[in-house]
């Protein structure tokens, strides 16, 4: 069980990982509110795909006719990469985000999940080690 | 029961499948290059390596997490505290102890890693794909976890020595040369700078530090480990836990696309003493 806990985040979620020498970037916690989760729907204007986060940035209608500009960090790019979903990212397709907010404010998001224009829903799921 | 296992040898059946067995058993033995050396070749992986994603019949993809009570804010805090409780800890000298401590729980941003800089030797650990000639090694490295870039070494093992020009240089890898001590490769790779970290809770090093790796294989495993001499540093050599790696037999393996790594997160960190 401690094996399982010993690795990074973004890293481990999704693909073959290096349990032990890898190691986190940071604390999720030291920049998101883990507590709450967000739901927006918006157009995506541009994919970074970087590591060690790559970026989503959609143009978000926040409700009173004024469009803002709202960035999502995402899974591991290497863990995009094998779920093949890299082209299924296009920039002027409208995605809906659920993620936790910046705790500073910033429309910034770290992404729990991303659903695709034809309905398809990427989660990251959190389950605990200890109860399996 | 003595009669049913008589006649079970004595089945042609029975009897293909120890050869089959026997077959197997041999396919587990050490390989060998035609100079009588453990052949290093090919794809490793960790020896626990998973695949945490799963797809659904409609498509839906999982990314699949473990933390503690279903929490992401104790993934990587958790991370923390296996790592400060490991026993295995370089002795540094004590003059050096306030920096250490201070590293370990102020140096978030300090860590190469953090900030996309390489891991180094030994920090990077094993490597992820070996190709083995007479003369020299040549190792690679995928971008796995945090630790990259992806990155390679050439590892002469042709009986040279280190130019003045490799210990004199300051690198983030150092320069190897790799002999073999019976079955096992030994690296002694000098030439370093005082920038990568040895370890994860603020581990740091001088100039004149020489890491010395052993890699021996069996069957389809490699074992690796790796000392550091800094007697600037350190009180005596320290030898990180040693890993161990299997033999990636997928003929498909591959490695992806080395892209490039941009840090962000810092200035948007609003509790940056929170390692994990």
């Amino acid at each position: 069980m401690k094996k399982l806990i010993k690795t990074g985040i973004f890293v481990l979620t999704g693909f073959v990982l290096q349990v032990s020498v890898a190691s986190a970037h940071h604390a999720v916690q030291a920049q998101f509110d883990v507590q709450q989760i967000e739901t927006f729907t918006g157009v995506m204007t541009d994919v970074e795909l970087i590591n060690p986060h790559p970026y989503f940035h959609l143009d978000v209608d926040t409700g009173n006719g004024q469009i803002e500009n709202w960035s999502v960090e995402s899974v591991a790019l290497q863990a995009l990469r094998r779920a093949g979903l890299l082209k299924r990212l296009r920039v002027g397709d409208t995605f809906t985000i659920e993620g936790h907010p910046s705790r500073n404010g910033e429309p910034i998001y770290l992404m729990v999940a991303i659903t695709l224009p034809d309905g398809n829903r990427l989660t990251m799921r959190s389950l605990d080690p200890s109860a399996r | 029961m003595r009669k049913s296992r008589s006649n079970a040898l004595a089945n042609p059946a029975v009897l293909a499948t120890l050869a089959l067995l026997a077959g197997l058993a041999t396919a587990q033995e050490t390989p060998r290059t035609a100079d009588g050396h453990p052949d290093l070749s090919g794809y490793w992986l960790p020896m626990n390596a998973v695949v945490r994603d799963s797809t659904d019949d409609a498509g839906n993809i999982d990314f699949t997490l473990p933390a503690r009570n279903n929490d992401i804010g104790n993934f990587e805090k958790d991370f923390a505290v296996l790592e400060r409780a490991k026993p295995n800890k370089p002795l540094y000298r004590p003059e050096y102890w306030d920096q250490i401590q201070d590293l370990d729980w102020n140096g978030l941003t300090i860590d190469p890693i953090f900030s996309c800089r390489p891991a180094g030797v030994p920090r990077q650990g094993p490597p992820h794909k070996i190709v083995q000639t007479p003369t020299e090694m040549i190792f690679l490295y995928e971008r796995r976890g945090n630790i990259g870039p992806a990155m390679f070494r050439v590892i002469p093992t042709d009986g040279r020595e280190h130019l003045p020009a490799q210990i004199n240089d300051t690198s983030w890898h150092g320069y190897g040369i790799g002999h073999w001590e019976g079955d096992t490769l030994v690296i002694e790779s000098v030439g370093f700078n005082d920038e990568s970290w040895i370890g994860w809770a603020g581990y740091i090093h001088s100039w004149d530090m020489k890491v010395t790796e052993r890699i021996r294989r069996e069957g389809d495993v490699i074992h690796w480990e790796a000392t550091v001499d800094d007697p600037a540093m350190l009180l005596e050599p320290w030898t990180l836990d040693p890993v161990r790696m299997r033999l990636n037999d997928d003929p498909q393996a591959f490695f992806f696309d080395a892209t490039p790594c941009e840090e962000r997160d810092a200035e948007h960190m609003v509790d940056p003493n929170v390692r994990g």
